[in-house]
């Protein structure tokens, strides 16, 4: 114990200074002032020291907080002296550890993002990279389906809805390869070359080699339906950062050049996405108040005032939902909800009013932590409960589509 | 009366001065020995603009939202103790770090319950562990050592009743004890635990649950229970005993043939092996079954000795540790069962401590083993008390049987091979029928 032997060799010191003040003193008796300076001398030595000791005293009394993880550490020092066979590397422990850390905190949008893939994913949040344009979905089955995007190097070469995916320039797919893996593998520098083996029974797996090209995501789509040209349809995918004007542009398009009287605004497998994006669709169709207000830990509420200038504040609304209805898509269906401004049409929505804050780490490493939750006008949560649509209509079955025909029957009175 | 005056207040100042420089040389000590002892703060990590977009993505419906990243002006809530980051000291600790990153931003921003440091240190050690690959090395909480301590003891104080966890998570009685106060309560295989003295257990890990049941031998235990066919939950009192878990079942056959099943190595193995053994050569049978079958092992020290049981020198076992040391246990002459003819049953559920057992008496060719391909583990698990009552096993060796042979992975194939008839619908066959042991039982009568 290290700490007694230095009190032990303190307390020689101070044998040491107390011999020498005696000797001093005793040769230099005629001077007083030696004698107070010694007795002074002496005196600090012993505070110095009683200082000392009623720390460690102080120490042992209130048993300092066991250091933080201490266990953790006894039980890797027992694995590295025995363990028989490899040890993993530092950062692999540590990824694992973290991981395990967080799933504690039972909150699914609280995780941690390694390095390869938080590159993946700033990539998406920009809305464009260097890929094949095409969305990756798993089906029943466990295999890995294509949908390519309209007019991508992906459906240019010929891939259909559907089509599974094997292989991805010969590194096969199985069952222990993640999606994230998958995509790291097509994504890469846009003209460089990737070739794909596909499946579409009854045809033989073949390989398809294209180009990766930037791709933009559109997030808008738009069109007056075919059925009731009077209603304009707009179709909200994201919320992406270029959602805000694609909004606009679209409602320019649909209320004035095509001259629709009436609206529906399909939010139906519109997972999120951006806030501030979400806050200014909603200001699209509102005048006044606020879209959300934003509960965050140790910090005043912040709200989010609808936005001036809405082209579309008075025009009869209908908003698709359903259970893929999630985040901002909730907040801007449940703004429009609350101020009566809409009538939602469709199913219960999924219940996700949380906010991730991404935070970047010192090893190229991310983190997002649900740092905040989100209250509609009326003060409604929506983690959890998601919202209930004004009149419940179960999902499309086949090619028919029982919301959006609802919605127009209730624009159409 | 003025040199006094000045006297006094030279005196005075003179005094005050020192007890000034006392209490400097007081706080300096008591600052010194602070310092000594090393606290310091991790600069915290910036929360970093990552373009400010976020698409969710389009593969599953997993909703993202992502707000902008804002500068983080970190005021925690008054409520919310943080834990202090610690300063890395080692590489390791420094390779560490991002953990206490992550941490610390989770600690000052998440929205929602933070678990206790305790349970923190729990996952990060399990997480730890995953990246072994090794199913073997585990962790074990305080409160899942103390139970399994007991177990290896052989002797517990509790209800007298086989437990688990069933398909949808209740704890479940699977088989009372035969004459053990469960039984004798009134409890039935099969029963579910909801509640112990009134605490609800449900969702509670499985060794929760036996933490609460067990207690001192004479106390009362009250246990809310659902019975299926039952339409209301009902409370049984059982008065909890000093139990023994029998692990040792012998019998003397009429046709001269004695039976021991050993059900696991705890570390009674060798005793009650050793009484059994007694017993049964008091009556001087013609060949003694040893069945291994479903026997999941337990302590190596106890393979040893009751493999020894039966061996009069030689080698039973050797392990090689992970730094290349090895060593290897010797049989010792002047054991009871050394000359007895012995047949050893073992199965797929015949593992670890029971495969160095039958792995010994087959290469020493002291036994003729008949059944299935044993599970096949090879390794050895040390065991370590952590400082807060926790528990690590960490697969530290290989063991190897007398003739060199790994078993890890492989098993020990039977001297004679009997598999375990296939259970159909149709063809349900006798209940008790035993085709492992009758090929034993021939093989004494034939001898072969």
């Amino acid at each position: 114990m290290p700490c007694f032997v230095l009190e032990y060799a303190n307390l020689e010191h101070i044998m040491f200074c107390v011999r020498e003040t005696l000797m001093s003193s005793s040769t230099l008796n005629s001077r007083p002032f030696m004698h107070i300076a010694g007795g002074i001398l002496l005196c600090l030595c012993l505070a110095y020291t009683a200082g000392f000791g009623a720390y460690r005293l102080w120490d042992e009394l209130h048993p300092q907080q066991q250091e933080p993880l201490g266990v953790y550490w006894e039980a890797w020092e027992r694995i590295q002296e025995t363990f028989y066979g490899e040890l993993p590397s530092p950062q692999e422990r540590t990824y694992a550890a973290v991981r395990e850390a967080l799933a504690l905190l039972d909150d699914p949008y609280t995780i941690f993002v390694e390095p390869q893939t938080r590159e993946l994913e700033r990539d998406r949040m920009r809305g464009s990279f260097g890929g094949i344009g095409a969305t990756l979905w798993p089906d029943a089955q466990g295999r890995l389906a294509l949908s390519p995007y309209p007019d991508s190097p992906a459906q240019r070469a010929g891939v259909l809805e559907g089509d599974i995916l094997l292989a991805v320039d010969g590194q096969a797919i199985t069952a222990q390869t993640s999606l994230d893996d998958v995509r790291a593998w097509v994504h890469g520098d846009v003209g460089t070359p990737v070739t794909l083996t596909l499946s579409r029974p009854p045809t033989p797996a073949f390989d398809l080699t294209l180009v990766r090209e930037e791709i933009q995501v559109p997030s808008v789509t738009w069109r007056v339906l075919d059925e009731a040209p009077q209603v304009g349809y707009l179709r909200v995918e994201t919320f992406t950062d270029r959602t805000d004007e694609e909004t606009r542009e679209a409602l320019q398009r649909v209320l004035q050049d095509a001259g629709a009287s009436c609206l529906i605004l399909d939010l139906r497998d519109n997972a999120g996405g951006l806030i501030d994006p979400a806050v200014a669709t909603a200001s699209e169709f509102l005048s006044q108040g606020v879209v959300l207000t934003e509960l965050r830990r140790g910090q005043e509420d912040r709200s989010f005032p609808v936005r001036d200038g809405g082209s579309a504040t008075d025009v009869p609304l209908v908003v698709l939902v359903n259970a893929g209805t999630a985040s901002a898509a909730e907040i801007v269906a449940g703004a429009l909800q609350d101020y009566e401004r809409a009538t939602l049409v469709g199913e219960t929505t999924f219940g996700k009013g949380a906010v991730q804050t991404i935070y970047d780490l010192s090893d190229g490493s991310s983190l997002h932590v649900t740092s905040a939750i989100w209250l509609t006008p009326d003060g409604h949560q929506i983690t959890g409960q998601g919202l209930t649509p004004d009149v419940a209509v179960p999902a499309a079955d086949g090619l028919h589509d029982p919301q959006l025909d609802r919605a127009v029957e209730i624009l159409a009175n | 009366m003025d040199s006094t005056l000045r006297n006094v207040i030279k005196f005075t100042l003179a005094g005050l001065l020192v007890l000034a420089l006392t209490a400097t040389a007081f706080v300096a000590g008591f600052g010194s020995a602070h310092l000594l002892s090393g606290a310091d703060v991790l600069p915290m990590a910036q929360p970093v603009d990552s373009g400010g977009l976020e698409q969710p993505t389009p593969v599953s419906p997993t909703p993202t939202a992502e707000s902008p990243p804002q500068a983080d002006t970190a005021t925690p809530a008054p409520t919310r103790t943080l834990v202090p980051i610690p300063t890395p000291e080692t590489p390791d600790e420094e390779a560490f770090q991002v953990f206490w990153e992550v941490w610390d931003l989770v600690q000052r921003n998440f929205y929602g319950q933070l678990p206790d440091l305790q349970q923190v240190t729990y996952a990060a050690i399990q997480g730890m562990l995953d990246t072994l690959d090794d199913e073997y090395t585990a962790f074990l909480e305080p409160s899942v050592a103390s139970i399994l301590a007991q177990d290896a003891t052989g002797e517990f104080e509790g209800i007298g009743a086989f437990v688990g966890l069933d398909e949808a998570g209740f704890l479940e009685i699977v088989e009372p004890f035969e004459d053990g106060p469960a039984a004798q309560a009134g409890l039935l295989a099969g029963d579910r635990v909801l509640a112990v003295d009134g605490t609800s257990i449900v969702g509670d890990t499985l060794y929760e649950g036996i933490g609460l049941i067990r207690g001192p031998a004479g106390t009362e235990v009250v246990l809310l229970i659902e019975r299926e066919g039952m339409e209301n939950t009902f409370e049984v009192t059982v008065t909890r005993e000093r139990l023994e878990i029998t692990i040792v079942n012998a019998e003397m056959r009429d046709d001269g043939i004695g039976y021991i099943r050993l059900r696991e190595f705890s570390a009674k193995a060798n005793e009650s092996m050793t009484e059994a053994l007694e017993e049964l050569l008091a009556q001087d049978p013609r060949g003694i079954v040893f069945d291994l079958r479903q026997n999941p092992g337990g302590w190596l020290d106890q393979a040893v000795e009751v493999s020894d049981l039966f061996l009069d020198d030689g080698v039973i076992v050797s392990e090689r540790w992970s730094d290349g040391r090895s060593f290897s246990f010797d049989a010792q002459p002047g054991d009871l069962g050394e000359d007895v003819p012995l047949v050893v049953l073992v199965d797929r559920g015949s593992a670890s401590a029971s495969e160095i057992v039958a792995g010994a008496l087959q290469d020493r060719e002291r036994a003729v083993l008949i059944g299935e391909l044993t599970f096949g583990k090879g390794s050895v698990q040390q065991v370590f008390k952590l400082s807060d009552g926790s528990e690590l096993r960490v697969t530290a060796a290989r063991w190897f049987t007398p003739n060199d042979r790994a078993i890890h992975g492989q098993g020990i194939a039977p001297d004679i091979e009997v598999p375990w008839p296939e259970v159909s619908e149709e063809d349900v066959p006798q209940l008790d029928a035993d085709p492992q042991l009758e090929r034993a039982v021939e093989y004494f009568l034939t001898g072969e």
